[in-house]
């Protein structure tokens, strides 16, 4: 098992509105390969199950394991370091630095993490998603597809084994927003990586071999897991809809 | 794995500077360096050189003193500390006369033994010099006695044996003239030379007669020295500083109480002030072009921080630990503060270089080498800088949370403000303690900004709620500005702060230079008396004053004087062993009365004359009241253990005065007029036949007088001060010219801060006039408001800045500088008119492109 999430809760406490849950006992396994879109409404929680899932926040209560490693029982320094090895992420703002041209954003991983001819391996990252000739352009100098193609190549250069993407075409238009996913599932079909994405694109969480859906921070179906009771209360208004 | 993080910190330097991330920082880093740097290095060059050269006035580094003769094991010590010694003997003793007389044949008789002595004998300050006489300066002599101009020429050596050189004044004195014979003693000598200047010839008031020098190899066979005669040995030495401090160590326990080294304070004490308060100014514009730099790298690195939140976020997603993110940060700081403090020595060392090069082409002064010291200050501050400046505001970086890449609005904690703010407290502290080693000066400027940190924090909040309600009233383009400022309160409380704390500290800098070049000008205006006029006869006095008046020459009032010895206090006679513990008892006293506190004497203890009296009076009304009072010079009775009710007694040409101490006096002795250890009650003086002492002001091209005052009036001494005051002068421009350059350095400092805090709001400003320029806002709208909010802040700053800088002055003004208080007018008009004009400037400047580039790209790359 890639992912093995058991009865994970996230309460936070806000000054405004007090303690807020804002995930609710979710319990989700994902195999290694498989890709999975987290879709639901804003707010849902979407993003705080995926912070959780990749190790960059830690739940209230609950248990997860990554590529057989508990994240739960690890220190900050201890995730970190299995981020490292396993983990790649694309988010919906891109997230290039604005003082390193497209070549650098994408070796910084590399360099971070002392792999060898990291400037070989980018340039080839960067032509597989068709950039080989902005190598040398800054975030501000490239469109916003073309941003995203950058941060894909940053994301698989480094060979995680689990991908997490954040709306990784929210900031996009269709157009290019499809091109991106094109990129991303041909990316990790080639290099068999898992992926876990969050949406709100039924396109794009159709693309994914497997989809769950949150409402109010409650897993109400998986695609994935059959006779799930769908006697959820805002499950029935969405069907409505 | 620790190599591979440094490369990485390398890279993202070097990353970050292209980026333009790092550049303020950098810059305000190399500036702190190189203002210290050539502060510091030019002032050590300034200090050496100056002690060098007035060093001149003991005629070596260091003197030893004393009534006695140099122990013989004692010569051969400076050789082998690499040093240059040489010997006198000074004394007073009869000369005479001993007119060639003229044989026959008309030739001159020159042997001995036809020499016939006269009726004509002077008392004379007989000076017996060793060959390498003066160590340091020079000796000027001439064969033309009172010579002016070309005739004077420097001496190549010393009164070869057989021969004297005299002062000018015996040959009219005498009634003689070069080439006649003089007899000091047992011997008989030829009188070759006029001498003009000696280097250590400052102490004059002791040199009543005129000068004879000879060669000290002649000193025996004159036969004048007996024991027990009043000669005062000098031992005179000169070297390399490090030798010589050396040889001091080796010296000093030798010393005992018989032999004093005589220090430079007590040869010059009026260059001494002028000269620290140079060094104190320098040390101050040193601190504040430091501090302006601190403020500009908290802030430059502020705002690196804030930018480096969604970077370091990104790189803890991908894997860094917390270590390893600390490593980078701190590994990009360390390199960046060791790169900015080599640019810094050596920008710094290029300063201090054209500093140095301005002055010497002007005045033709030589300046010795700094010290390794002085550099190693420049990186010392450069590192702590880092340490206390720049490090706090990125101590936090490494516990972003790496969840911010997906969730922006996660709220980030930060190092505490007051944990920063002390630290930046110690670090000014340090600081300023490392500079100065002055406390009232750290207590000063400390604070200062104190007073602007907490009175000024609260009245910018104030001003800032006076300003919106104001501006609610106003046009559009002002609302906009002041609606703006309310908004960012607590970013705009925070700018105004460091707006009016560099605003201060340059006002304040501008404002001790104009008073102490202003202080030394009229110290030492150009009709300051230049020549002292002794010895006066009560019969002469009159004359001598028609004289001057006649000649319209300024001049001081009439001083009567009476030479006296101290010979005891209370019941204690004071012995020969006594003499070494002050000048006092060393030689007889210029004794005198005055009605009046001379306004450069300030009384520290006791009351002046008739309070004293009325006090005597009250306390005791049976007592003769009719006693006389004494008022004694700070140092003297601290050297004699001398207090108030003290009965100190003289003898005056053999009859004796007894005098109470009255009052403690401290005397400025950098203004160039008469000035007295022991000042009587009036008429105390009156039944001892005073003679009197005047000052008086010749310009140089009236210098002639001297020569016909002194052979019309033979018995009168002049001391030619000229030369001192010349150089006093020259010493003072010196200061002034590197005080200006230092001056122009902090300036810059300044702007660099005003630039960084100007730049750490640019962002959301831009943001907001991004939004603006897309919702249909008009270029004037947008420009008008940006340059009003600026300006509005720089005019905030710039009044509190004023309150700052007086607060500040008046500290440095009593505690430091030691001058008048007084406010400074012009400050409360330019302070908030120049800040809001300046930053106002900036701000617009910083800005303009957001009216040029279209909102959507301003607003993208914003985004990015």
């Amino acid at each position: 098992m890639m992912i093995e999430a058991k009865a994970l809760s996230k309460q936070v406490n806000t000054a405004a509105t007090g303690d807020l849950l804002i995930l609710d006992s979710v319990d989700l396994t994902l195999s290694k390969g498989e890709s999975l879109a987290i879709v639901g409404a804003s707010g849902s929680g979407k993003s705080t199950l995926l912070g959780i899932l990749a190790g960059l926040d830690i739940p209230s209560s609950g248990q997860i394991m990554l590529n057989g490693h508990d994240l739960t029982s690890l220190g900050e320094e201890g995730r970190a370091s299995i981020r490292a090895s396993t983990v790649g992420f694309v988010f919906q703002s891109f997230q290039l630095l604005p003082g390193l041209n497209a070549l650098e954003n994408v070796m910084m991983p590399l360099e971070l993490h002392g792999v060898a001819e990291a400037d070989i391996k980018a340039k080839d990252y960067l032509k597989r998603v068709g950039l080989s000739q902005r190598l040398y352009h800054y975030p501000k100098q490239l469109s916003g597809g073309e941003q995203q193609r950058v941060a894909i190549a940053r994301a698989f250069a480094s060979q995680p084994k689990i991908l997490f993407a954040d709306e990784p075409t929210g900031n996009l238009d269709s157009v290019t927003g499809a091109t991106v996913i094109e990129l991303l599932f041909d990316l990790n079909r080639e290099q068999g990586t898992t992926l876990v994405l969050v949406t709100h694109e039924e396109r794009l969480a159709k693309r994914c071999s497997r989809q769950i859906r949150l409402d109010a921070g409650k897993l109400i179906s998986d695609s994935g897991v059959d006779g799930l009771a769908l006697n959820n209360s805002a499950l029935k208004r969405e069907v409505g809809e | 794995m620790k190599k591979l993080h440094i490369l990485f910190s390398l890279k993202f330097l070097w990353r970050n500077w292209r980026g333009g991330e790092v550049k303020i920082l950098a810059v305000s880093l190399v500036l702190a360096v190189a203002v210290v740097t050539a502060i510091a290095v030019f002032a050590n060059r300034m200090d050496q050189s100056l002690a060098r050269q007035s060093n001149s006035y003991l005629g070596a580094d260091r003197v030893v003193e004393s009534r006695f003769g140099l122990p013989v094991d004692w010569a051969k010590q400076p050789a082998s500390y690499n040093l240059q010694q040489t010997q006198i003997a000074e004394f007073s003793s009869m000369v005479f006369a001993a007119v060639n007389s003229v044989n026959v044949d008309g030739s001159n008789a020159s042997n001995q033994n036809s020499i016939e002595p006269s009726e004509e004998m002077q008392l004379a300050s007989v000076k017996a010099v060793g060959a390498a006489y003066p160590l340091r300066g020079k000796l000027e002599i001439s064969n033309k006695a009172f010579a002016l101009g070309e005739d004077i020429t420097p001496a190549s050596g010393v009164p070869p044996s057989g021969e004297v050189w005299v002062d000018s004044r015996l040959l009219p004195l005498m009634n003689i003239n070069l080439g006649d014979s003089l007899a000091i003693g047992n011997r008989n000598f030829t009188l070759s030379q006029v001498v003009i200047r000696e280097p250590d010839s400052t102490n004059g008031f002791a040199l009543l007669g005129p000068r004879v020098m000879m060669n000290i190899a002649d000193l025996e066979s004159t036969g004048v020295i007996l024991p027990g005669s009043r000669v005062m040995y000098k031992w005179l030495v000169a070297g390399e500083e490090n030798d010589l401090q050396q040889f001091e160590r080796w010296l000093k326990p030798e010393l005992g109480e018989h032999y004093r080294l005589v220090s430079l304070k007590d040869a010059q004490q009026n260059i001494g002030t002028a000269l620290n308060r140079g060094t104190s100014f320098l040390m101050l514009a040193g601190i504040i072009g430091v501090l302006l730099a601190g403020v500009a790298i908290s802030t430059a690195s502020q705002q690196f921080a804030r930018r480096h939140i969604d970077q370091v976020a990104l790189l803890k997603s991908l894997g860094a630990s917390r270590f390893q993110i600390r490593q980078i940060y701190f590994a990009q700081l360390l390199f960046l503060g060791l790169i900015a403090a080599v640019i810094g020595v050596a920008l710094g060392e290029v300063l201090q270089r054209l500093i140095a090069a301005s002055l010497t082409s002007l005045f033709k002064v030589e300046l010795l080498g700094a010290s390794l010291a002085a550099y190693s200050t420049g990186i010392a501050t450069g590192l702590l800088c880092l340490l206390c400046f720049a490090l706090p505001p990125l101590w936090h970086l490494p516990s972003v949370s790496p969840l911010k890449v997906i969730r922006r609005e996660l709220e980030m904690s930060h190092v505490k403000t007051w944990a920063r703010a002390l630290l930046g407290a110690v670090a000014v502290v340090l600081l300023i303690w490392i500079y100065s080693g002055d406390y009232k000066l750290t207590l000063a400027v400390v604070g200062g900004l104190l007073a602007i940190v907490i009175i000024g924090g609260l009245s910018a909040l104030l001003l800032l709620r006076v300003g919106y309600q104001l501006g609610a009233k106003a046009g559009s383009i002002w609302r906009l500005a002041l609606s703006n400022l309310r908004r960012y309160q607590n970013q705009s409380v925070t700018q105004i702060m460091v707006f009016a704390c560099a605003l201060m500290l340059l006002m304040v800098l501008f404002a001790v230079r104009t008073s102490l070049i202003d202080e030394w000008r009229l110290q030492l205006p150009k009709d300051a008396p230049n020549h002292f006029i002794l010895n006066i006869a009560p019969y002469e006095k009159q004359e001598v004053e028609v004289l001057f008046s006649d000649s319209n020459f300024k001049q001081s009032p009439m001083y009567p004087m009476v030479l006296g010895r101290l010979v005891g206090v209370n019941d204690y006679i004071y012995g020969d062993n006594d003499r070494d513990r002050s000048n006092a008892l060393r030689r007889e006293l210029n004794l005198s009365w005055a009605e009046a506190l001379a306004p450069d004497n300030k009384l520290i203890a006791g009351q002046w004359w008739v309070q004293w009296q009325e006090k005597k009076q009250a306390k005791n009304s049976t007592t003769n009241t009719t006693a006389v009072g004494v008022s004694v010079e700070q140092d003297t009775a601290e050297e004699l253990g001398l207090v108030l009710g003290d009965i100190v007694k003289f003898s005056l040409g053999g009859l004796e005065l007894k005098a109470e101490i009255a009052s403690i006096r401290k005397v400025d002795w950098s203004a160039m007029t008469p000035n007295f250890y022991f000042l009587f009650s009036p008429g105390a003086l009156d039944n001892y036949s005073p003679n009197y002492l005047t000052s008086l002001y010749l310009p140089a091209e009236d210098k002639q007088f001297v020569n016909q005052l002194l052979r019309d009036y033979p018995t009168i001494v002049v001391l030619e001060i000229d030369r001192i005051i010349e150089r006093i002068r020259a010493i003072v421009e010196q200061v002034s010219r590197g005080i200006e350059l230092v001056l122009w350095m902090v300036l810059i400092s300044g702007v660099m801060v005003l630039i960084a805090a100007v730049n750490a709001s640019m962002a959301s400003r831009l943001q907001e006039a991004g939004l603006l320029r897309a919702l249909g806002s008009s270029r004037r709208l947008i420009l008008g408001s940006i340059c009003f909010e600026f300006s509005t802040l720089g005019f905030f700053a710039g009044i509190l800045a004023v309150f700052g800088a007086e607060a500040l002055l008046l500290g440095l003004q009593v505690f430091v500088f030691e001058q008048a208080i007084s406010p400074h007018y012009m400050l409360w008009l330019i302070g908030p008119i120049l800040g809001a004009l300046f930053i106002g400037l900036l701000g617009l400047f910083s800005c303009r492109s957001i009216v040029s580039v279209p909102p959507s790209v301003v607003l993208r790359q914003l985004e990015g």
